[in-house]
């Protein structure tokens, strides 16, 4: 070859080297733009799915929950209610005794039926959207401290305002399962909880002087588990933490998505 | 298509090429940019299905590629050839270049990628 042909040959090698190498350069970015796109509406639609998940779940449970209030309303509320009346008709003893084991007996089945009462209330999501979140935690409160198992408060700060219905009434079901494990795990006998109301949402923290919990996520229980994909769905977040004291610290934040609910 | 390619093959020859001894150039030009544009849908269609998600693991991927990489840079090589005079080491030494690289890929195709 002569000097001509190796300047030639030089060339056309750099030439098409060129063009594959931009070929193969913009072949791979293409693609992998591509692939990050691919992977983030992935990831979009199992979230999506997650959250619908999670609200069925949550309808699930809600229907559940109203149909045993139901039944503790309609059925068991009626029989105790007839057992009250015959009880209040039997004739005059002859003995005070006798009266009185009667007299007891209708004072139990008194507080039997106003438990029951207060039970079917705090199941019934109907009677937490008709009274509020703060009405209805108060309520339950006020049945913690009556059946006497551990001491607990209920304070507020700041303006309260009323929330989405659907938010409401998972906030208070996370609330109630707080509320099961402090009376189940923590051996406590102080409870306290607190609402801050802000410009921008809602902070609940909720704190007890039991014995603390395991926090790490791997050893979550049903109850724990439930309570996190309740907050997914509210895309709102909680954070427990174990106080140097003993107990739990637990922070709930949620977010209002749509500032005009407030005013709704 | 391939009906196309045909007919366009026969008129050429009728008009202006000697099938026997010369080198058909309008056809190899036409069906290189009928290959090409096939390779670019097929491209495509791997971008756009699940495939892009391991696409690097694709046959379909890397057999287009290395038929892209063969006849997108060797589309200049043959226009230049065919209207100057260069020393025919030159193409070869370019096209044996440009088949080990198109070689590699199907290599790669058969070998570390996933079967269906």
């Amino acid at each position: 070859m002569d000097k001509t042909q190796v300047i030639y040959l030089i060339l056309f090698s750099v030439s098409v080297l060129l063009i594959m190498v931009s070929l193969v350069f913009v072949l791979f970015s293409v693609f992998n733009k591509r692939r990050m796109k691919f992977i983030i509406e992935k990831q979009e639609a199992e979230k999506q799915a997650e959250i619908e998940m999670a609200k069925i779940r949550i309808e699930n449970q809600e229907n559940l929950l109203k149909s045993i209030s139901w039944e503790l309303h309609d059925n068991i509320g009626q029989l105790l209610s007839v057992s009250k009346m015959q009880l209040s008709m039997l004739p005059e003893q002859p003995t005070d005794l006798s009266r009185k084991m009667v007299n007891d007996t209708l004072d139990v089945l008194s507080r039997v039926l106003e438990d029951v009462r207060s039970l079917s209330k705090s199941l019934n999501t109907d009677s937490v959207g008709f009274m509020g979140l703060v009405k209805a935690t108060g309520f339950e409160i006020d049945r913690l401290n009556r059946i006497k198992f551990l001491n607990a408060k209920f304070n507020i700060t700041g303006k309260p305002f009323p929330l989405k219905n659907d938010d409401e009434i998972v906030l208070f079901r996370i609330l109630q399962e707080l509320i099961s494990n402090v009376i189940k795990h923590a051996k406590a006998s102080e409870f306290e909880l607190h609402f801050h109301y802000a410009n921008n949402g809602l902070v609940i923290t909720a704190q007890d002087d039991g014995i603390g919990m395991d926090i790490s996520k791997e050893h979550y229980g049903i109850g724990l588990k439930n309570i996190v994909s309740r907050i997914k769905f509210l895309n709102g977040s909680i954070d427990f933490h174990n106080k140097n004291e003993g107990g739990v610290l637990t922070s709930i934040k949620y977010t209002i998505k749509d500032p005009d609910v407030m005013n709704a | 298509m391939a009906i196309g390619l045909m007919v366009f093959f026969i008129i050429d020859n009728l008009i202006q090429r000697d099938f026997f001894t010369n080198f058909q150039f309008h056809t190899y030009l036409v069906s290189t940019l009928i290959l090409i544009y096939i390779v670019t849908v097929i491209l495509l269609q791997i971008m756009k299905s699940d495939i892009i998600h391991e696409y690097l693991r694709s046959k379909s991927f890397w057999i287009s590629l290395g038929l892209l990489l063969f006849y997108v840079p060797f589309l200049p090589v043959i226009i230049t050839f065919e209207f100057m005079v260069v020393n025919f080491e030159i193409k070869n030494i370019i096209t044996l270049f440009l088949i080990m690289v198109m070689n590699f890929c199907f290599i790669y195709a058969s070998l570390w990628t996933k079967h269906r």
